[in-house]
């Protein structure tokens, strides 16, 4: 996407909460930025699982989830020079750790609860 | 600081209106409610935090109004019956925004856990809780803070 190419940003959303994904997903759809396929993660290592097998740009994730949280999502990430270029952004009630959320290369962090602006914002970052 | 917690999350997260109501008792809500009894089930979340301060904060709300606030979420039509796991799921992103905004708001540096649901007996009275209405149904909200 930074390229200037038309090409669709592919997202993963990765929030145990149905309801949570099923709102980022609305709001993202909302926003003017286009998308290609928006996939969903129900912990980290259904998110790994996904990152492996699809082409995605940018990944959404929360921090408080049971199995793998997003602190171990996005550190694993930032281990793997595959996704050296994967764009990061948080959303998140579960911390006042944001600054701390920076090491693992986070682009944006989103706290809950958010307006549905705050996701379109944060797409539009990623640019 | 809860009642303008409660209400800003009730509507940014939830699209909700919410108001505190002290004094009123629950079991006159319940009566005037027209929901169906099964619709009158109470559900609990509770979420730990840790950090600065240590602690937990608990909501209970009742089914009609998990569902009423989770079709909202889910984009979907009024009058969809949402399955009981997406009711706690209701219940738990309510338990666990509301402790990171009020946790936030008042400056501390924290870390939740993962939310507990379950279905929760309902309510004598609200005694011990702050009562809040949001669309017109009960709310209850308690913290409480671990001592060193």
């Amino acid at each position: 996407m930074r390229d200037g190419s038309d090409k669709r940003l592919n997202l993963l959303i990765v929030d145990d909460s149905v309801l949570m994904r099923a709102l980022v997903r609305r709001a993202a759809s909302l926003s003017n930025v286009p998308l290609g396929t928006i996939y969903e993660a129900g912990n980290g290592e259904e998110a790994l699982r996904l990152l492996e097998t699809a082409s995605i740009d940018a990944v959404f994730t929360d921090l408080n989830m049971p199995v793998m949280t997003g602190f171990e999502l996005l550190e694993v990430i930032g281990r793997d020079e595959r996704w050296r270029n994967l764009l990061r952004v948080v959303i998140s009630a579960g911390t006042s750790a944001a600054p701390g959320t920076g090491s693992f290369g986070v682009t944006r962090f989103v706290e809950k609860p958010f307006r549905p602006e705050a996701i379109r914002d944060a797409l539009a970052s990623l640019l | 600081m809860l009642p303008d917690t409660v209400v800003d999350v009730a509507d940014q997260a939830f699209f909700a209106w919410a108001e505190r109501r002290d004094g009123l008792d629950l079991s006159e809500l319940a009566r005037g409610s027209d929901a169906a009894p099964a619709a009158l089930r109470w559900l609990g979340a509770r979420v730990e935090f840790t950090g600065a301060i240590a602690g937990s904060l608990e909501v209970l709300l009742t089914a009609d109004l998990a569902d009423e606030l989770g079709v909202v979420m889910m984009g979907e039509t009024a009058g969809h019956d949402l399955p009981e796991a997406q009711l706690k799921d209701v219940a738990g992103e309510m338990a666990n925004i509301l402790c990171g905004a009020l946790l936030r708001r008042a400056g501390h540096e924290f870390r939740l856990k993962p939310p507990e649901t379950c279905v929760a007996a309902t309510p004598s009275s609200a005694d011990g809780y702050t009562l809040f209405l949001v669309n017109d149904r009960p709310l209850l909200v308690r913290s409480s803070v671990q001592q060193e």
